[in-house]
């Protein structure tokens, strides 16, 4: 038995059209769930309440007298990094705990005007960084759901709201949405505006949909992506309409499998459930051919991230740095490091990332897509933060971002999906496309979704909660609620 | 050429530096910097080993915005 906090956008657009349930309706269900769910998950620091509702009771109407919007009526949340106009955005930074901007991010404009429903806020390590362990995995609670977009991951995963917006600097969507289970799409460099969003590293960040399916991940980017003139890196690139343009078939589609880099360091649970992805695809018509990154393997990849980081980090930072110690633990330490970055090595990893980019115009010659691990382990204890290779331990912040920041290093579009789990633990897989080609990202998660059933499984806290019974709110919620930002953690990875 | 690093900073080195730029970083702090540094330096070290052409057409970082934007190619 399922509510409608269990449907994905597409089945509820379905279910408002033929009208056997409301947005109102809907955003009680998600209300409900978080109500029951999230003093566990703590997914959201400041719910919506009064406003969501509001919001859906118009988008009933606009079912009604035939006017509705492309996401009209779909509850959803933001990582709280992205400004909302009126609503404070914490950046999960005591430094901003109280902060409320007076205009929304342009994503955050387009989503309103598309017609979807604003759950609330959720929850975000420090400035997008660090490890900030507040936010629990919804399968299994004592583990760390990844970040930074660990509040947007976790309540997908809970079914607290079918659509989350996350961002991703160095796999901060990937990351989480592969150990939480659910759908992550980090859009090319520049297809999505991030003006308005709290940045880490202008040269790194991404922004993109979070979602329990391909098809879902398609309807909100096709209302996300577009030029916008706030945002100077923001790509003048047509927009297809992704969800009426997904294939289903993957006869001819020529899928690149890498012979380096991405396994050198991997889970072998993880690389087995990619493999499996692949033969998978091969089976349904495919192409696979191996490929190698010559440069890739020598310019440090890690070394350019971090670098980029600490360069950008340490000049978006230095009118407050006097102000240190209002940083959280981790983000001074970061901040601190970052002081002691020269020039020219910022110089040249901005130079050297070209070289990768050479190595996947190569690849793209010859293939469609590639196709990787999504995160390179799974999720770690909160209490233990190291990345789990076999029977070795290594530090995460060495290796964690091994497979993802790779993609945001280049720019290309890049969606990760569930493909298998590890003793009840999520895998994901990436499948990344050359720069503004996320439909044929799309395409292929779509196509594989249909032949799989990882997606739609349960994580516990979800299944019990089904089989609690009724599942519309239970008890009446205040008008808002607003969570302090916490930034104590139980390890870290700085 | 693959340059050989022999030393690395201590912490009057990045004291040094910290008072050059009128940082307000006391001994603590540097020494947190110096530790996250000191992990790091091997790969930076790498990163400053690759050689990348001084003569036209150079990479500058805007290549890659240009590369990006073009959909994987250069214009």
């Amino acid at each position: 038995m399922s509510d409608l906090a269990d449907l994905s956008i597409d089945e509820l657009l379905t279910l408002f059209r033929t009208r056997e349930a409301t947005p109102l309706e809907a955003l009680n269900a998600c209300l409900g769930r978080v109500d029951r769910l999230d003093d566990r998950v703590n997914a959201v620091i400041t719910l919506l309440v009064e406003r969501a509702t509001a919001q859906a009771e118009e988008s009933t109407k606009r079912w009604q007298s035939g006017e509705a919007r492309p996401l009209e009526g779909i509850p959803y949340g933001l990582k709280d990094i992205i400004e909302t106009a009126g609503i404070r955005t914490t950046g999960g930074s005591p430094m901003y705990e109280n902060y409320i901007p007076e205009e929304s991010a342009t994503l955050v404009d387009r989503l309103e005007a598309a017609g979807a429903v604003l759950v609330g806020k959720l929850q975000t390590f420090e400035f997008a960084s660090g490890s900030n362990a507040t936010t629990s995995n919804p399968w299994d609670l004592s583990r760390w759901p990844a970040g930074s977009s660990s509040g947007p991951a976790a309540a997908v995963a809970a079914h607290e709201m079918p659509l989350s917006i996350g961002t991703d600097t160095g796999g901060s969507i990937a990351i989480p949405a592969a150990f939480c289970g659910i759908v992550g799409l980090k859009a090319t460099y520049g297809r999505i505006s991030r003006a308005g969003v709290f940045p880490l590293s202008w040269t790194l960040d991404h922004a993109g949909p979070m979602t329990r399916s391909a098809l879902d991940a398609a309807h909100a980017l096709g209302v996300m992506a577009g030029y916008d003139p706030r945002d100077p890196t923001c790509g003048n690139v047509p927009v297809p309409d992704y969800a009426a343009s997904l294939r289903t078939d993957l006869v001819g589609v020529r899928v690149g499998v890498p012979t380096e880099w991405f396994f050198d360091v991997c889970a072998p649970e993880v690389e087995a459930a990619t493999r499996a992805a692949i033969e998978l695809l091969a089976e349904q018509g495919a192409t696979i051919n191996e490929f190698q990154l010559p440069s890739t393997r020598t310019v440090q990849l890690h070394a350019i991230e971090l670098t980029i980081v600490y360069a950008e980090v340490a000049s978006l930072h230095e009118a407050t740095l006097e102000r240190l110690d209002e940083y959280g633990p981790e983000f001074q330490r970061l901040l601190t490091r970052a002081q002691f970055t020269s020039a020219v090595d910022y110089l040249k990893a901005l130079r050297a990332r070209h070289l990768v980019q050479l190595d996947f115009e190569q690849v793209f010659e010859q293939n469609d897509v590639v196709v990787v691990p999504g995160g390179m382990c799974v999720a770690p204890s909160h209490d233990h933060l190291v990345a789990k290779v076999g029977d070795e331990e290594r530090p995460l912040i060495d290796v964690i971002s091994r497979p993802t920041a790779v993609m945001d290093i280049v720019g290309l579009p890049a969606i990760t999906i569930p493909a298998g789990f590890d003793d009840g633990l999520p895998i994901g897989v990436q499948i990344a496309a050359r720069p503004y080609d996320e439909l044929s990202c799309l395409s292929v998660a779509h196509a594989y979704q249909r032949l799989t059933d990882f997606h739609t499984a349960l994580p516990p806290i979800v299944k019990d909660d089904l089989d609690a019974g009724p599942s519309d709110l239970s008890v009446e919620l205040p008008v808002s609620i607003e969570k302090p930002v916490v930034t104590a953690t139980r390890d870290r990875i700085w | 050429m693959t340059r050989k690093h022999e030393t690395t900073p201590t912490a009057e080195v990045f004291e040094a530096i910290a008072a050059d730029r009128g940082l307000p970083l006391d001994r603590e702090r540097i020494e947190v910097a110096l530790e996250m540094h000191a992990k790091f330096r091997h790969e930076l070290d790498l990163l400053r080993s690759v050689e990348l052409s001084p003569l036209p057409p150079y990479i500058q970082p805007e290549t890659a915005l240009r590369w990006i934007e073009n959909g994987g190619r250069l214009p």
